[in-house]
């Protein structure tokens, strides 16, 4: 109960400083739009208008979930910035709550957003593209997000720790996130990678959050071929062990005072 | 540890930090922070460390508040080692590590305390009624729906102590707590911490304001180099140091005594005699016979007593 009271306590001040600061929310729903629509136009151009709408919702989704993987690990690295720069990170760490609580009701908050958000633009695509009766595989999408995401939550503690030991978010997030865009198939099939960054990508959880998410707003919906992605909840472990190494050998002898 | 709130003994930190421009030519250097500091702080009592900067105040109070684990050394607070039992001193202190950090700039005031009420584990009902008597007590009640971004900096500094006291804390870490704030608000945060301390609390203090440690505290530790060189109560430690006290008297009429005493003409004109001594009482009143049998008539008699602040030049200096 007392967890649930301090998960709970901070996912509300997480959600309400995100409310009031709702611009960032707004440039998140407009981008996957904004860069697949200007894809789709210079398909049409190039092609004498044989561009597929189905290849733009094949951009819609991967550049939406690219913003959501983005925006949780850059959200995460801010997390620990902002709480370094305004000393919230100390009093965390001297208050009786474990840690991991509070990353763990920070990144909920910015799951849910991002759900929220791709909720209406996967639904507005699907809309579009497949028409209302494919409308239920949007809700299926979701609840498959809600559990493909919490690999990325370990991963994104790495970069948590990463940002404690830098100091500064952006170099951490922007070297990790060239790594992700560039393996995961968000704008193009991974196929058409070398096989040594296929390799990579098939390691890393987010080729398949975004190639599985794209199935089942088909309609091609293969849950047994989903099932060995449990094996990615291991970096969710992965994660949580770094965090704590972290906080004993690092955390707690450095400081995390700015 | 009866009767000790907080008890530290030969506390080391050392810091590992690199001096030099270039990437590569940067050399590694090891700070002491704290080199064997030991400490007693007695319950219910106002203790403050004194010292210069970089002296270790910061460091010895995250030590204590379990922020920092010590390379060496043992700390208990309320009790509890620092070390290995971290979760049961956080559950008995209040902490303010600077009077205008550690808040959301987007929420309320009333928020904020609220936010770290379910930090301690209070329901969100509980939460609130606890912020709301915590504004009320350091004068916020008005002030607890705006946004925090929007606060003063003695707004910033009440609200860091309605937060430190937020779970009810029997042992209160206040590291420079009017530091920045005007005379009014500094006043108001220091009633605060008397009444806290009022109330039975232990409250260990940091600060550069030698007045306000005077006039708070109950005892005091002058720390250097990372350990305490010297502690006591205000007035043992200006005993101890054998200060002078400086006796100022004004002469309106004197026939003869600027012969036996050195004078200097005072603000208002006339002679003053200026003696400094570690026995004023009896100095005084041999003084004042002798003026009065050599027939002068007296303006003022003014005692100045050794500040705090003169302690810690002495100290520092030597």
């Amino acid at each position: 109960m007392r967890s649930l009271n301090q998960l709970v306590g901070v996912f509300e001040a997480e959600v309400k400083t995100f409310l009031r600061e709702a611009g960032a929310f707004l440039f998140m729903l407009m981008f996957p739009f904004m860069i697949s629509f200007l894809t789709y136009g210079a398909g049409q151009a190039l092609t004498g208008g044989a561009a597929s709408p189905k290849q733009w919702l094949y951009q819609l989704i991967g550049l939406t979930l690219m913003m959501i993987v983005f925006t949780m690990t850059s959200s995460t690295a801010w997390f620990f910035r902002r709480g370094l720069m305004t000393g919230r990170l100390e009093y965390i760490l001297a208050a009786p709550i474990n840690p991991f609580i509070v990353i763990a009701a920070s990144s909920i908050s910015s799951v849910i957003f991002n759900i929220i958000n791709f909720v209406f633009i996967a639904s507005l695509g699907v809309l579009v593209v497949y028409g209302p009766h494919q409308l239920p595989a949007t809700f299926l999408s979701i609840l498959y997000l809600a559990a493909a995401l919490l690999p990325i939550i370990g991963l994104n503690l790495i970069v948590g720790v990463m940002t404690l030991v830098f100091r500064e978010p952006e170099p951490v997030t922007n070297a990790f996130n060239s790594v992700v865009a560039a393996v995961s198939g968000f704008a193009y099939p991974t196929t058409l990678l070398p096989v040594f960054l296929q390799a990579i990508g098939k390691i890393l959880p987010y080729s398949h959050v975004v190639e599985s998410t794209r199935e089942i707003l088909s309609g091609s919906i293969q849950l047994a071929a989903y099932s060995p992605q449990i094996l990615l909840l291991g970096y969710l472990v992965f994660g949580l062990w770094v965090y704590k190494v972290g906080e004993s050998l690092y955390v707690r002898k450095r400081g995390v005072s700015w | 540890m009866p009767g000790y709130a907080i008890e530290a003994e030969d506390l080391k930190k050392t810091f590992k930090t690199s001096v030099g421009r270039a990437f590569l030519k940067k050399q590694a250097i090891i700070v002491n922070a704290v080199d064997g500091l030991s400490l007693r702080v007695g319950s219910g009592q106002i203790h403050s460390l004194v010292g210069p900067n970089g002296a270790g105040k910061t460091t010895t109070i995250k030590i204590l508040s379990t922020l920092l684990i010590p390379d060496s050394g043992r700390a208990l607070v309320g009790g509890f080692d620092v070390v290995k039992e971290p979760g049961k001193v956080r559950e008995i202190i209040g902490l303010v590590l600077a009077p205008d950090k550690g808040f959301y700039t987007r929420l309320t005031g009333l928020e904020n305390l609220v936010y770290y009420g379910r930090l301690y584990g209070l329901s969100r009902g509980e939460a609130i009624r606890r912020a709301y008597e915590l504004l009320e007590l350091v004068g916020l009640a008005d002030e607890g729906k705006r946004l925090y971004e929007e606060y003063s900096l003695g707004m910033k500094a009440k609200l860091s102590i309605a937060k430190a006291m937020i779970n009810d804390p029997s042992i209160i870490f206040l590291d420079e707590p009017t530091i920045g704030l005007d005379p009014i608000s500094a006043r108001r945060v220091r009633q605060i911490i008397r009444d806290l301390a009022t109330q039975g609390r232990t409250i260990l203090l940091t600060s550069h304001n030698m007045w306000e440690v005077e006039n708070l505290s109950n005892k005091v530790s002058l720390i250097k180099g990372g350990k305490i060189v010297v502690e006591g109560s205000p007035a043992d430690l200006k005993e101890r140091l054998r200060l002078n006290y400086r006796i100022e008297v004004e002469l309106l009429d004197s026939p003869a005594p600027a012969a036996k005493f050195q004078t200097q003409v005072g603000e208002r004109g006339y002679p003053v005699i200026t003696l400094e001594t570690s026995q004023p009482s009896e100095d005084l009143v041999r003084l004042l016979e002798q003026l009065r049998w050599d027939g002068c008539r007296i303006g003022y008699v003014r005692v100045h007593e050794p500040s705090l602040e003169e302690v810690f030049e002495k100290v520092m200096t030597s």
